[in-house]
């Protein structure tokens, strides 16, 4: 089996698990019912759908990639940005904003994910960190199995076209100083700009192949 | 857009940030105030175009790095946490390392170690 060109060890761990699901015995695949293979594996078989070990494995891998690099990725530029001394202040602000949190509103030392929504500041700085270091900034490709009209442009059936979010956070037309990590964009800006930069800001992608964390 | 909620997969764990900042603060690491973190994308490398360089931290004796194959790489970057005298260092460090099993030759070229 040909290994994926970006050869990771969580791809590795994916292609082994798969492999391992393959090589079972009947018992052992019974077991596994519940597991992501096995469900993967079951749906490929009833829909009569191609799809062979690697597919698999890449799909089971983006799971776990997409757990896990993008919090950590969002969380390490957050903590960065905030951490520059050029944006002291900004801790600042969010600090006193945390701080102004009621006790009953936390769970134990955490505060609750209600409570978070309703914090403007922080999500404005979670909304400029994911605009600027968007954890998944790269071509994000699609295909269509039919041909179709975009903008005008005339894209025959199965042609891959592909959009960044890196890209389009970084329209200079929507987003001033699109370069600068500049939360006030979002907290001061008039209301038909915020929306328009709501419009372009594309860090859980769009369609069918969004975050499926966002669902 | 499709407006986040904190109250979904993909946001939940960003809840830790207003409950470590109701304890502490956080600033660069002296020595590293010219220096961005990167990271990958498929094949791609990302940082902030701002700044003339990027730095990823190697740890090769991990203990994570057991559950990895050989010639894995956590990468991070170098920050340091202000007032805080009992600071659960797993619990950040956890959060913000960064799982780089593999990173392109142009990356590791400009890999320098630091500390989290």
């Amino acid at each position: 089996m040909a290994k994926p060109v970006t050869y990771s060890g969580i791809r590795a761990h994916t292609l082994q698990a798969m492999q391992a699901y393959r090589d079972a015995d009947q018992a052992s695949r019974i077991k596994a019912q519940r597991f992501v293979i096995a469900e993967l594996c079951e749906a490929a078989r009833k829909h009569e759908i191609p799809m062979d070990d690697l597919d698999v494995a890449s799909e089971c891998a983006d799971h776990l990639f997409a757990g896990i690099d993008t919090t950590s990725d969002t969380l390490m530029f957050f903590i960065w940005s905030l951490s520059l001394s050029h944006n002291a202040l900004v801790q600042q602000r969010l600090i006193e904003e945390c701080q102004s949190i009621p006790e009953q509103d936390l769970l134990g030392a955490t505060v609750s994910l209600k409570t978070a929504d309703g914090m403007p500041y922080f999500n404005a700085v979670v909304k400029e960190t994911l605009r600027l270091y968007a954890p998944l900034p790269a071509s994000e490709p699609r295909s269509s199995p039919v041909g179709t009209v975009i903008d005008g442009y005339s894209i025959p059936q199965r042609t891959v076209c592909s959009m960044a979010p890196y890209s389009l956070h970084r329209n200079e037309s929507v987003f001033s100083e699109p370069l600068k990590w500049k939360l006030e964009r979002w907290l001061c800006g008039r209301k038909e700009e915020v929306a328009e930069m709501g419009r372009w800001f594309w860090a859980f992608s769009s369609g069918a192949r969004m975050c499926i964390g966002l669902q | 857009m499709h407006h986040y909620s904190f109250i979904s997969l993909a946001m939940a764990e960003m809840i830790l940030v207003p409950s470590l900042y109701r304890k502490y603060g956080s600033k660069i690491r002296p020595g590293s105030e010219h220096i961005a973190p990167g990271i990958t994308s498929r094949l791609e490398v990302f940082t902030d175009d701002t700044y003339a360089e990027m730095k990823a931290c190697v740890y090769t004796k991990s203990t994570l790095l057991q559950l990895m194959q050989a010639r894995n790489i956590l990468a991070g970057f170098s920050f340091s946490l202000t007032d805080i005298p009992s600071l659960p260092v797993n619990v950040v460090t956890a959060s913000l390392i960064k799982l780089r099993p593999h990173i392109s030759s142009h990356v590791r070229d400009r890999n320098v170690g630091c500390q989290l």
